[in-house]
């Protein structure tokens, strides 16, 4: 809101510098953005919260001023008194609920023209544009005083009445912006004898608009309830001066000062005008509040030792009015200050105007449990230690994406996945629904980055996915942890052969496998299965002691392609609060060897069905307690070999924590296996 | 006459000694003397014929020469491998210029490292952490907040709706709500979290962002405490000749309410670039926990009170990075990633 100072001025003495002015109202919660100086003066911009409509006005700006610097405020008053003629304004409401109060006065000898000078010069300083002598008359002290006022063409209104009542279903109105309004029940209208003639607190009718002809005039000065005012003008999509104050809160007990001001303010500017009557329809006239405040309740909230006097001084400054007993104020609250209700809110305005910085800093005391991460939290810290420590950079991306990532990561109709939340408002079209899966914001990130020709993509991400829930509100929240690989994996690989550096399945396995391993997960399984977005043949289902946690694998062509990724790129993901309930952060000690490990190699001649879990289960079944590892180490196809076979060779090592193991012993465990394996696979043993 | 040939014998090792070049001449010059047929070892077969009183005298010059030559035998052999490794290993000299190989580390995404700067910071004042739901209905997101519906405050805060109940969290505190709900007070904690706003991207405001909410809840618990604890919160993270700023401002959820500027860190309070010229840059909205907020929780608000703080992850990122843009942060561009 503007405020020009040569205003305010009028209606209390400012004696410091503009700046210092500034400074102090923002220090009071009036945030002046910035002091204006130029034709005006200079002009405040103060930016007004929701909670203070009473500071939308000048006198209500100049009353915080006069808290500020302990100085008297100068009321702006008028007296006007009604013409010996009644039975002019004739007004009714219907629906008291949403409007407590009307008033209006019907002014006769109306002769449109310009305001003078010095009320357009207000008007422009403030922000409004001069109309026409009675407009500017209603907005100067719509400015002044806080209180939105409407002229109406008493000869447009049909019988000469207003009827205050909510709209009739299909009713329309053609708005003094020349727009056509639907207006429907919920919304407060005021009307003539026939039809709305304005949408109450919000914006005037065109037909009863003051024209160059208007001779009689109907001025209105009325409290509309804040929520009606508020959801009709959402629904209009129509914001005005009028409505932003009464969604804030106009002061009822001001509604005659208003109506006379502006009469008197007409009146001066035209000289033939004469007061024909009134109309003040106020059944339930507001009293101040009340409040009692507790000196000790000031006290323990702020942590502060005010005496009781101090506190009264400062409410007196804002105005208040004050009775001190012993121990409490009984604090008489002006009805303009509808934020000040409960004892709270008075302790509020002795803060902010002793001054916020002028209280002390301590720390909270007594008991305090030591602060800390909960088991999630510590799980959250270790998967982002372990993948930046496989050289993954962290991504962040956002949880709301299109549509369509269905389709792009080839769900089939009624996947599981497809349980995607909704906003029923997007913004655009690209956040419109919840993400159920990391896969599309990190091939999303790879695609973004291949763009740039950034090329060699390593990333994870940490993240909540969406399942909607059917027949609940809220949907299930998971937090899951996402790989995306692609390209080389070393930045510096000079002479590195590219195996080494180049994403590939068993590269982004191996990251997995450090995680999991991390964790704590143990009987942790891959197993062959597909994916939707993965290739058949190059994924894999992750499970740790037979649950699911998730999927590894190379993505799909055909969803690479829908990245418009080229090349292979590779992704993995796991229910991260699956991974922290079966995980375990203790670590427990194991006696370090005392004996040595006897170690035999193994290369199997194998057909290319034979996987190696199998292999390996086999090794391990048939060793017993005396196996340590198994470890692969060479996976060979080639021509020296029959069709359809590979050899494939495993280092096991042997070892007792009792004694040193004999060749004898060990011999036999590998016959076993050989035969084993020879049996149950038809591997043969390569010499 | 022994002495003479001793003498001889002595120097004519020496020199030959001197002269080696190599592991195999060393070898013959050590078989020359103190081989089987060396010299040395011929001298001592040939004490038989020297008269048995000189014979110990004799014995003992010869063993020591044969000693000698045998030390400065091994001198020679310790140069010549010394040597040898020097040139050995001067021909394995690298170009210790080339660059190192290897994966390079990951890195943790900037806000995450903010998050963790400011749940470090928290922890060690004996703050817990909790979440909450990132989809919330309307009573935990506004109505529990003391922001009915049709409450102007919620103007600032327009929100992507799920259904007429049921919206994207637009702050996080309804995790204040839930948090308060589930337990009994004392309640110390922050909750950290991602937030939604129905804003359109710009440079500045980003629909989805992260905000860290806290609470301190307990039967003392005063507005000098909120204080004082964003001071030692804005110190340790911001340094600790950081000048603070309270006033008031207004949020339904809080009574009194407090906006909390630092100074500025470039400029300490000069005003610059980075702070608008004012020399303040806004960081922080908090209050004293408003009586019907607790109240709404299950509690008593005449028994129990505190304070609770909301700030900005993206915005305390912008500005300790000096980051000019908060698309940055979702771009994921590694260009970006890979440089904080």
């Amino acid at each position: 809101m503007k405020a020009p100072l040569m205003w305010l001025s009028d209606l209390v003495r400012i004696d410091i510098e503009p700046a210092e002015l500034a400074d102090k109202l923002t220090m009071a919660g009036l945030e002046v953005g910035k002091v204006e100086t130029g034709e005006w003066g200079a002009v405040f911009d103060a930016e007004i919260t929701s909670n203070r409509g009473d500071c939308l006005s000048m006198l209500g700006l100049a009353r915080e001023i006069s808290a500020l610097l302990d100085t008297e405020i100068k009321q702006p008053l008028s007296e006007v008194t009604d013409g010996e003629d009644k039975g002019w304004a004739r007004v009714e409401v219907r629906d008291y609920d949403l409007c407590p109060r009307y008033a209006a006065r019907v002014v006769d000898g109306i002769k449109i023209a310009s305001s003078p000078e010095w009320v357009q010069n207000r008007l422009i300083a403030a922000g409004m544009r001069p109309i026409n002598n009675v407009v500017d008359a209603t907005n100067y002290v719509m400015l002044e005083l806080g209180q939105p006022l409407h002229a109406f063409d008493y000869t447009e209104l049909n019988e000469g009445r207003i009827i205050v009542r909510r709209a009739e279903p299909g009713e329309v109105m053609i708005s003094i912006d020349g727009m056509e309004r639907e207006l429907d029940p919920q919304m407060l209208v005021i009307a003539d004898a026939e039809q709305p003639v304005a949408v109450a607190g919000v914006m005037g009718g065109a037909e009863s608009e003051v024209s160059d002809k208007t001779e009689t005039i109907l001025l209105e000065s009325a409290i509309f309830k804040p929520g009606s005012v508020r959801r009709t003008s959402k629904r209009l999509g129509l914001s005005t001066e009028a409505s932003y104050r009464f969604e804030r809160g106009v002061d009822p007990d001001g509604v005659r000062r208003a109506l006379d001001r502006v009469t008197a303010l007409i009146l001066e500017m035209i000289p033939g005008a004469v007061v024909r009557d009134t109309a003040d329809i106020y059944p339930q006239p507001v009293l101040p509040q009340r409040i009692t405040l507790r000196g000790s309740k000031v006290n323990s909230l702020l942590g502060s030792d005010l005496s009781l006097p101090v506190m009264a001084s400062l409410l007196r400054r804002l105005h208040f009015g004050v009775i001190e007993n012993d121990d409490s104020l009984e604090v008489t609250v002006p009805t303009y200050r509808r934020d000040v209700s409960i004892e709270v809110d008075l302790v509020e305005e002795i803060a902010r105007l002793y001054g916020y910085n002028n209280f002390e800093d301590t720390l909270p005391g007594g008991l305090c449990l030591p602060g800390g991460k909960n088991r999630k939290q510590l799980f959250e810290d270790l998967v982002r230690d372990v993948l930046t420590g496989c050289s993954l950079d962290e991504a962040v991306c956002f949880s709301l994406t299109d549509k369509s990532f269905p389709d792009r990561l080839l769900l089939p109709p009624g996947d599981d996945l497809r349980r995607t939340v909704e906003i029923s408002n997007p913004l655009t079209e690209d956040l419109a629904v919840m993400r159920t899966t990391l896969a599309d914001g990190l091939l999303s990130v790879v695609k973004r980055n291949l763009s740039v020709k950034e090329n060699d993509v390593a990333v994870f991400e940490l993240g909540r996915v969406f399942l909607a829930i059917e027949g609940k509100d809220l949907p299930e929240e998971k937090s899951m942890v996402g790989i995306a690989v692609r390209g080389n994996l070393w930045q510096n690989r000079w002479n590195v052969p590219s195996e080494v550096v180049t994403a590939d399945f068993y590269q982004l396995k191996w990251m997995v496998e450090k995680l999991l391993a991390a964790c704590g997960l143990e009987d942790v399984c891959f197993a062959a299965e597909a994916t939707p977005w993965l290739h058949p043949g190059r994924s894999a289902v992750v499970t740790a002691g037979g649950r699911k946690l998730g999927y590894i694998g190379e993505v799909h062509p055909r969803a690479a392609a829908a990245y418009d990724i080229s090349g292979p790129a590779y992704l993995a993901e796991l229910d991260f609060d699956l991974l922290a309930e079966a995980g375990r952060l203790e670590r427990f000690y194991c006696s370090v060897p005392r004996f040595p490990a006897v170690e035999r190699d193994m290369a199997l001649l194998v057909s290319e069905e034979v996987t190696s879990a199998e292999v390996d289960g086999i090794i391990r079944e048939m060793a017993g307690e005396l196996i340590e590892r198994v470890v692969f180490f060479d996976l060979y196809r080639g021509s020296q070999l029959p069709e359809g076979m590979k050899s494939l060779a495993y280092s096991i090592y042997y070892r007792s924590p009792e004694r040193t193991l004999t060749d004898e012993e060990v011999n036999a465990v590998q016959e076993r296996i050989t035969t084993a394996l020879e049996e149950r696979l038809s591997a043969q043993l390569r010499r | 006459m022994i002495r003479d040939d001793l003498l001889r014998l002595e120097s004519e090792a020496h020199r030959r000694l001197s002269e080696v070049r190599s592991p195999a001449e060393l070898d013959e010059v050590r078989r020359a003397y103190l081989g089987k047929k060396g010299s040395v070892t011929q001298m001592l077969k040939g004490l038989a014929s020297v008269a048995p009183e000189d014979r110990p005298a004799a014995g003992q010059a010869i063993n020591d020469l044969k000693n000698r030559v045998s030390a400065e035998a091994d001198a020679v052999m310790l140069r010549l491998e010394t040597e040898a490794e020097r040139i050995r290993l001067e021909a394995e000299r690298l170009d210790v210029t080339l660059p190192g190989r290897g994966p390079a580390p990951g890195r943790r995404h900037p806000l995450t490292k903010i998050m963790d700067e400011i749940k470090g910071i928290f922890m060690g004042l004996g703050f817990q952490i909790a979440e909450g739901p990132e989809v919330e209905t309307d009573y935990y997101n506004f109505e529990a907040l003391n922001m009915p519906s049709d409450h102007p405050a919620r103007d600032t805060q327009d929100s992507f709706y799920i259904s007429d109940n049921v919206l994207l969290r637009t702050h996080t505190s309804p995790v204040q709500i839930r948090y308060m709900e589930a337990g009994k007070p004392s309640f110390r904690a922050i909750m950290p979290g991602r937030t939604y706003r129905r804003d359109a991207v710009t440079s500045r405001h980003s629909p989805i962002f992260h905000q860290v909410e806290g609470l301190v809840i307990d039967r003392n618990v005063t507005f000098t405490d909120l204080k004082g604890t964003l001071t030692a919160f804005s110190q340790r993270m911001f340094g600790q000749d950081t000048r603070m700023r309270f006033r008031p401002d207004f949020f339904p959820f809080t009574e009194p309410s407090a906006e909390i500027a630092i100074s500025c860190f470039v400029c300490k309070g000069k005003g610059c670039r980075l702070c608008s010229g004012s020399g303040w840059l806004e960081i922080l909205g908090a209050g004293m926990v408003h009586p019907r907020v607790i109240a709404n929780a299950g509690h008593d608000p005449e028994e129990w009170q505190g304070f609770a703080f909301g700030m900005g992850v993206e915005r305390i990122a912008l500005l300790k990075y000096g980051i000019d843009d908060i698309r940055y942060f979702f771009e994921n561009d590694l260009r970006f990633l890979k440089q904080l």
